[in-house]
């Protein structure tokens, strides 16, 4: 079904709404939420939780693209309990998508204050522009969807290897962009 | 910085990427030789252990239980009781576990992975192809290697010239500095807007072959799994053409959810291409990666179902069955190699995986381990291997 169809959906406040979404991109939102939380209840149900901030949000919004959207509220509901099931436990997995960031956005002296972390993103924004669609793949796969590099490997057809070689010179390129911009 | 903070960086990225992202079709796994050999070594060492491997919930312990079940030459396994605090290079699978030969070992098309002509990259087939195929010669390009052991550049020129039947927008071939013959280099990205484009881009009509048809049905109950594969005899490519393939102007579009279907064996050998996916799915999609990238044609749910009707009643075929028993334990099949490879772990955007679905419930967690350990060999200076993980084993219902 388009998803301007299952908007429709929503703004009639048809139940099928959620069943369409659910059939359409429920195993992309599970298998997002699982690469974070590596646990299938706690992914199922973050997925729920997601289904049902989007009923809740439309109308009055309107979504468009949907599916990036429903992947953002899908990232943050995992966040949110990845962060709530991990303060003490350290979930190995996303916690080296993570490692490997921290060493490129480490900042000697400042504090980390909330414009700080504006900046990084903006520049993280721009920095990505300057990139090339494969390279642009293989960072926000990495590291917006957690993909192990295996899975990269799988979507894009590149020896795992290969990824690999590619994000390390890709964080080195960024940790030099965001120097150069005097933000680390 | 705070954890924390980088994740918020990271949701922070602007929305275009992810959809950009979100939207890559699924390519097939450039699948190398090296592969192979060490799946096969892989497999040896940890047979019988495990059904496939998972990335980590839990920190990394060890199980000296476990690492007795790795004692392949050259291991170092490590110490009982040990805790590996080391990060992992890549937290990585035994799939994912690939020897790299030495620069040296190398061949130049394996050197030398890519080269850019204006806006696109194209990536070494490494296949070679005759002078008979070359139509003209486009330009002369820098290409670079990378020799990860030494972590050195290498730079070579590379020569692009055009294939005959196929458009420069597909592939093209290039001689390699020094080197006498011509490679296939091919543009992954590559797609089409209609079926047309698509023919008339690779002239498939004279460059791809058809093979066998299979068909997949999988069947699970509570105390065993079954896969049937049908199997249709080797028919005219015409019949393809004549039932699917008539209207050109359907358009390139998406399909993100597993299919039925029904798989012929395609070839196209002028550019490498082996046994690769060409499906036909009984909602009316037209599914191949030619050319690595997922292509999807919807042609009509008539077409399709006609077509394999038309193998059903017309087409010689042979059935095989297998039969997964579950174990007492009601956990892994007995024959673990028998399920290895038809359960696809990890992320699959879109559901476009088209492994049988496994049961999330039916699955136990294996004691964790993790071997590292560096092989020798005239073509493996170096292996590392390092597993930082609970394993869940899974297997079929």
């Amino acid at each position: 079904m388009d998803d301007s169809k299952i908007i429709s959906l929503f703004n009639e406040r048809s139940e099928k709404a959620i069943k369409e979404l659910s059939d359409k991109y429920g195993r992309l939102c599970f298998t997002l939420a699982k690469n974070i939380l590596k646990n299938t209840s706690d992914s199922e149900e973050c997925v729920n939780d997601a289904y049902y901030i989007l009923w809740k949000n439309i109308p009055p919004e309107k979504p468009d693209p949907l599916k990036t959207y429903l992947l953002k509220v899908v990232r943050n509901q995992a966040l949110k309990k990845y962060h709530n099931n991990t303060a003490l436990k350290r979930n190995s997995f996303y916690d080296i998508c993570l490692d490997e960031l921290e060493y490129i956005l480490s900042s000697d002296s400042t504090p980390e204050k909330e414009l700080q972390i504006k900046e990084l993103t903006a520049a993280v924004n721009r920095y990505l522009e300057t990139l090339s669609e494969e390279n642009r793949v293989f960072f926000i796969r990495r590291y917006y969807f957690a993909d192990s590099v295996k899975s990269i490997s799988d979507l894009t057809g590149k020896s795992p290897h290969f990824i690999s070689v590619r994000l390390s010179r890709i964080r080195e390129d960024l940790k030099e962009y965001l120097k150069e911009e005097e933000l680390i | 910085m705070k954890k924390e903070n980088i994740s918020e960086i990271i949701s922070g990225i602007d929305e275009k990427f992810i959809e950009e992202s979100a939207n890559i079709k699924k390519k097939p796994s450039a699948i190398k030789k090296y592969v192979g050999i060490a799946a096969c070594f892989i497999v040896a060492a940890v047979a019988g252990v495990f059904v496939f491997y998972e990335a980590p919930d839990t920190p990394p312990t060890l199980n000296p239980e476990n690492t007795t079940a790795l004692s392949g030459e050259g291991e170092r396994a490590p110490e009982s009781g040990e805790t590996v605090t080391e990060p992992a290079i890549e937290t990585v699978t035994g799939t994912e576990m690939m020897i790299m030969p030495t620069w040296d070992a190398l061949t130049i098309s394996e050197k030398f992975m890519e080269i850019t002509l204006g806006d696109i990259t194209y990536t070494s087939k490494v296949k070679k192809i005759s002078e008979d195929n070359i139509l003209s010669f486009i330009s002369q390009e820098q290409m670079t290697g990378y020799d990860i052991y030494e972590d050195k550049n290498y730079t070579e020129t590379g020569k692009i010239y055009s294939i005959k039947h196929i458009s420069e927008k597909c592939a093209v071939a290039v001689r390699i500095g020094s080197d006498e013959d011509f490679y296939v280099f091919t543009n992954s990205w590559y797609s089409p807007d209609t079926l047309g484009d698509f023919i008339n881009d690779l002239d498939l009509k004279s460059t791809v072959r058809f093979g066998k048809g299979f068909a997949d049905i999988y069947e699970y109950a509570d105390t065993y799994s079954s896969h049937k594969r049908i199997i249709y005899a080797d028919f005219d490519d015409s019949i393809i053409w004549d039932m699917l393939l008539d209207d050109t102007s359907v358009k390139n579009t998406e399909y993100n959810r597993p299919y039925d279907r029904i798989s012929i064996e395609t070839d196209v050998p002028l550019l490498g291409y082996k046994n690769i996916n060409f499906s036909v799915t009984p909602d009316g999609y037209i599914i191949t990666n030619i050319l690595d990238t997922q292509k999807v044609f919807y042609v009509g749910s008539e077409k399709t179902n006609a077509f394999i009707k038309y193998l059903e009643d017309n087409i010689p075929s042979k059935e095989e069955v297998t039969v997964y028993e579950k174990n007492p334990d009601g956990t892994i099949p007995g024959k673990s190699e028998e399920v290895t490879g038809e359960i696809t772990p990890g992320y699959d955007p879109g559901g476009v995986n088209t492994a049988p679905p496994y049961n999330p419930e039916d699955s136990v967690t294996s004691p964790a381990f993790t071997p590292e350990w560096e092989q020798t060999g005239n073509t493996a200076e170096k292996t590392t291997v390092i597993y930082d993980a609970v394993v869940e084993a899974e297997t079929v219902n």
